[in-house]
């Protein structure tokens, strides 16, 4: 590992969240991306109970899908909010991702992936976090048509995939394990697309 | 069954190296049933206490919540150090109150290592076992051959 992520707890510092938006080119669409919700949202269920479209989508669909393969079933999102639409409890939960329960720390709200402000951006220029349980599938050709949001970072997928491991599996992974694991498969993909993470160089000593 | 079954400053039953041999078994058989323990003694020297199993549990379990409690109150220092409103139970019956700053508490989180140490339900974490990720390199790439059912 050349150089460590910016953070050891559950997410990166808010201004480490997403790739800025002048690099974000370079980087193929990716699972954590931040999809603004198409303008037929209705169709596709991205509405809440007023029918309204959802604030915008998270990509939970495999990174590898959204590329040459297509995703051909529809791709995977979920559900974002804005953190305050929530309690100010709750809103501390999500951030923490744990709270202290007599002497303990344990894991609150599993289901909610916080999401730090995209910079600039006129609606989404808060706290905001997603929601794992709250999934729908959408024609690739219709969330590239509706456009990216923003680029999560190689360090906010960590902490994606770290919280999403946790809801599907109870997998109580340490930020090190997920470190570990996209390590290894990042430095052995020599088809790895964009900017590498500076902690998974390119691995030279592959036969 | 509690560590009260100890009571402190109580004086153990004391026996030697030659009656423990001599009566291993009734002994054992007594510790176990009354979770009690023994202080084995070899010259007036104490070298070890022997205990039931179910009494070794708890006393694991305690040491285990002590360290838990030691890690949970130097989280709480450090977050009412850095005015960092983490949600607690303990904080709240103490009534103190940390007004709600989610940048303090954002930036918090980000550099202070927590090892969270029990599930959404309350139920605590087993260890992660250790990843052996030697061999994970030869699978990354599908072999051509895989029929993908998709297409």
């Amino acid at each position: 590992m050349t150089s460590p992520p910016p953070f050891v707890g559950a997410y990166p510092p808010d201004g480490s969240f997403w790739v800025p938006s002048t690099e974000a080119a370079k980087y193929p669409w990716r699972y954590g991306d931040l999809v603004t919700t198409p303008a037929d949202a209705k169709s596709y269920g991205a509405v809440d109970s007023k029918e309204r479209p959802w604030r915008a989508l998270m990509l939970t669909h495999p990174s590898c899908e959204l590329g040459v393969k297509g995703a051909p079933n529809g791709v995977q999102a979920v559900r974002v909010y804005w953190l305050r639409e929530v309690s100010q409890r709750q809103r501390t939960q999500v951030i923490l991702g744990f709270a202290e329960v007599n002497g303990h720390t344990q894991v609150t709200r599993a289901n909610q992936v916080y999401l730090a402000p995209v910079p600039g951006h006129a609606s989404l220029g808060e706290r905001m976090y997603a929601d794992l349980r709250q999934t729908v599938r959408i024609p690739a050709e219709v969330l590239l048509a509706a456009g990216r949001v923003s680029a999560a970072s190689h360090d906010a997928r960590l902490a994606v995939l770290r919280r999403d491991v946790y809801f599907r599996y109870r997998w109580a992974l340490s930020l090190d394990d997920v470190l570990s694991l996209e390590q290894v498969r990042i430095e052995s993909d020599t088809a790895f697309a964009g900017p590498r993470p500076q902690w998974a160089a390119a691995r030279t000593d592959r036969s | 069954m509690t560590l009260a079954t100890f009571a402190p400053g109580e004086p153990l039953e004391r026996v030697g190296h030659r009656e423990l041999r001599d009566k291993l078994g009734p002994m054992l058989e007594k510790i176990s049933a009354s979770h009690s323990a023994v202080e084995v003694v070899n010259r007036g020297r104490s070298e070890a206490v022997v205990v039931s199993h179910d009494m070794y549990t708890v006393l694991l379990a305690s040491q285990r919540e002590l360290d838990d409690v030691r890690d949970s109150v130097a989280l709480l220092l450090a977050a009412v150090a850095a005015g960092a409103a983490v949600p607690s139970d303990t904080l709240d019956r103490l009534g103190i109150i940390i007004p709600v700053d989610l940048d303090a508490l954002q930036a918090f989180q980000a550099t202070y290592p927590v090892r969270i140490t029990h599930g959404e339900d309350g139920q605590r974490l087993g260890r992660t076992p250790v990843l052996s990720l030697e061999s994970y390199a030869d699978y990354v790439d599908e072999p051509d051959e895989f029929v993908d059912v998709d297409e």
